[in-house]
This record gives structure tokens, C-alpha cells and sequence, in this order.
């Protein structure tokens, strides 16, 4: 079957295990929204899924191949927490290096039509932040990973990239995570919650509450 | 070996580049002054050029943390990288020693001109 899915992944940094036989999957045509208190790995599994972390255990597979870092499939893009497009780069510049086949969509966003020569180290926190979002939404993979996409970014914003992820979904498969998590799960078809080192699968708000990623719950 | 990822490398990575053409150049000296007449220069010549790709490495990491998701995000990995780093310097320092050694004679009057000028 078609999509990116890892399994058993267990990781540990010193003395303290951080993730133990976790499981994740990805389709086509879904978004998978990754909710976890600070500190339960969430960058941490996508980095192990990207390929940027060694995990101490892992079984990742993406359309049927195993790899052994999800980069090197070529279909698989990864938004980092941090910055990541040099600044000396245009805008231009990055969509023909990461957008090949999107490149039209997206030179259709104002933002992006009024800045295609402005290099990334002349735009705002918000703005590169923006970008690079739009970047790894349009880009040419078929499995994007989004590290907190919202974080630096006004809500008008947020609610364009909601709009983006919704329009690119139809033939790309997203894992986001964020603490935005009203904006997760919007955006999200389904949500997995990394709570105690494992994966739980969360079908309301009320189960976020439960599993005590939500202040409220009482026994 | 590819040019689209020399130059993709060369804009995030010129300090790189510029870094081992300066060891080149360096190295080009021993072999100006002592041509291949001499094995014990030109070793230690070629082992300066291999310490000076080890620092090569040491500043891809320098840069790693701003540019490492840049190229991940395009499938390369720091392999690739380096591996088509070094051979284009190769070819850069291949360049340099066939020049040299043409013009040798040339090179090793105003050489030892420049170094008599700073005796003095």
C-alpha cells in the first residue's frame, strides 16, 4: 500500500527514553496533526522520520521501499523549526529549486508575486517563516513534515496556510505539529497524541483533556 | 559528478571553496620551488592538501546547522556534498599544478624575487 509509515521507533538521550515502540502512518490525501506536551518528541520523531535523527530503533517505510533515512527517497520534505533557506537565496530562486512542478500555484500568491526577487535575508521572521512554509506545501515530494508551520505567524496568516495544506493535500500526504492545537486540529483528518513516550490516537477534545495535554481533567 | 550541485554548493558553501583553493595555491608552491624531484616534498605537499579537505569538514560543520535541511530537502545528503566538493577541487588543483609546472620557470624567478624583496 501507498504512503509513509514508521514503526517501533524508540529513542533515548542519555539515561532518558524519549520515544518506545511508536507507530505513525501517512496517506496520500491526508493530514496527520502530531500533538505532545514539550519534551515528548515530536520534533524528535520527525527528524528520525526526515533522516536527521539516528533513532536506536526504527522501521521506516515510504511507498513500499524501507529506508533508512527518509530524505534520501527524494519524497520527503521537511520544514524545520528553524530557518533553513540561505539568505542570500531569492524567493525565485527557492520555488525552481524546491517547487519544479508547483510553481505555478504559487506565483500566484500575492505574497509571493510581489517578492519574487527579494532574497530571503530581507524579509521579516514572519515573512521567511511564511515562505518557507509555502515552499515545503508546494514543493515536488509526495510527504511533507511541517515543525510547528504556525509558530511566527499572525493569525491572517495562519489561516492562508490552513487554506494552502487544505488545496495541496489532494495528492500529497502532511504530518504537522505545532502548539497551535485549535490550528491542528482544523487542518487535521486525524490526530495522534505522543503522551508517556507511545502514540495514542485521539478522536475529540475531550480525549486531549484525558490524556492530560489539556488542563481540566479530573478523576 | 554534477555542475548543478557545484553551484548550488557554491552558493552555500563558497567558504568552502575558496578555502581549498587556497591550499592549492600553497601547496602549488612546493611543487614550483622543488618540482617532482623530491618525493619527501611533494608527500608532505599532498599531505597538507588532505589536512586541508579534513578542515574543509570541519567548516561544513560550522555552516551545518543553517544550511543542512537545504540540501536534505533536495535528497543530498553531507556525502554527496563533500564527495563533489573535493572532486571539483581536484580538478581545481590539478589545474593549478599543470599551470605551475608549465610555467615554472616563470613562477619560481618571481617567487624567489618576491622572497629576496622581503628578505631585505
Amino acid at each position: 500500500m501507498q504512503g509513509l509509515s514508521i514503526d517501533s521507533v524508540n529513542q533515548s538521550f542519555a539515561d532518558r527514553e524519549v520515544l518506545s515502540s511508536v507507530y505513525l502512518n501517512c496517506k496520500i490525501g491526508e493530514v496527520v496533526g502530531l500533538l505532545g506536551r514539550n519534551g515528548s518528541g515530536k520534533s524528535t520523531l520527525l527528524k528520525i522520520i526526515f533522516g536527521s535523527v539516528k533513532a536506536n530503533f526504527k522501521y521506516l517505510n515510504i511507498n513500499n521501499k524501507v529506508y533508512e533515512k527518509g530524505y534520501l527517497s527524494k519524497n520527503l520534505s521537511y520544514l524545520p523549526q528553524d530557518n533553513f533557506i540561505p539568505g542570500k537565496i531569492s524567493i525565485l530562486q527557492a520555488i525552481n529549486t524546491f517547487c519544479k512542478r508547483g510553481h505555478a500555484e504559487l506565483k500566484q500568491i500575492e505574497f509571493v508575486a510581489s517578492n519574487l526577487n527579494t532574497r530571503f535575508y530581507n524579509l521579516s521572521g514572519g515573512e521567511r517563516r511564511f515562505m518557507e512554509c509555502l515552499l515545503m506545501i508546494y514543493s515536488d515530494m509526495e510527504y511533507i513534515l511541517l515543525d510547528e508551520p504556525f509558530s511566527q505567524l499572525s493569525p491572517l496568516w495562519i489561516e492562508e496556510l490552513k487554506k494552502h495544506i487544505n488545496k495541496a493535500k489532494a495528492d500529497k500526504g502532511f504530518i504537522i505539529t505545532d502548539h497551535y492545537y485549535k490550528s491542528i486540529l482544523d487542518v487535521s483528518d486525524r490526530i495522534v497524541l505522543l503522551h508517556n513516550k507511545c502514540n495514542y490516537n485521539i478522536d475529540n477534545e475531550d480525549d486531549l483533556v484525558t490524556h492530560g495535554y489539556l488542563p481540566g481533567f479530573k478523576a | 559528478m554534477s555542475i548543478g550541485l557545484l553551484k548550488k554548493s557554491l552558493t552555500v558553501y563558497k567558504p568552502i571553496f575558496l578555502w581549498n583553493v587556497l591550499v592549492s595555491l600553497l601547496t602549488s608552491i612546493f611543487f614550483i620551488l622543488n618540482g617532482f624531484k623530491e618525493p619527501g616534498i611533494y608527500s608532505f605537499a599532498l599531505f597538507i592538501k588532505f589536512i586541508g579537505w579534513l578542515f574543509s569538514i570541519a567548516i561544513y560543520f560550522m555552516f551545518y546547522q543553517s544550511t543542512t535541511y537545504y540540501f536534505k530537502n533536495q535528497g543530498i545528503g553531507f556525502k554527496k556534498i563533500m564527495t563533489n566538493l573535493v572532486l571539483y577541487d581536484l580538478i581545481v588543483f590539478i589545474g593549478i599544478l599543470i599551470v605551475s609546472s608549465t610555467c615554472r620557470d616563470f613562477l619560481s624567478t618571481v617567487l624567489t624575487n618576491l622572497l629576496q624583496t622581503g628578505k631585505y
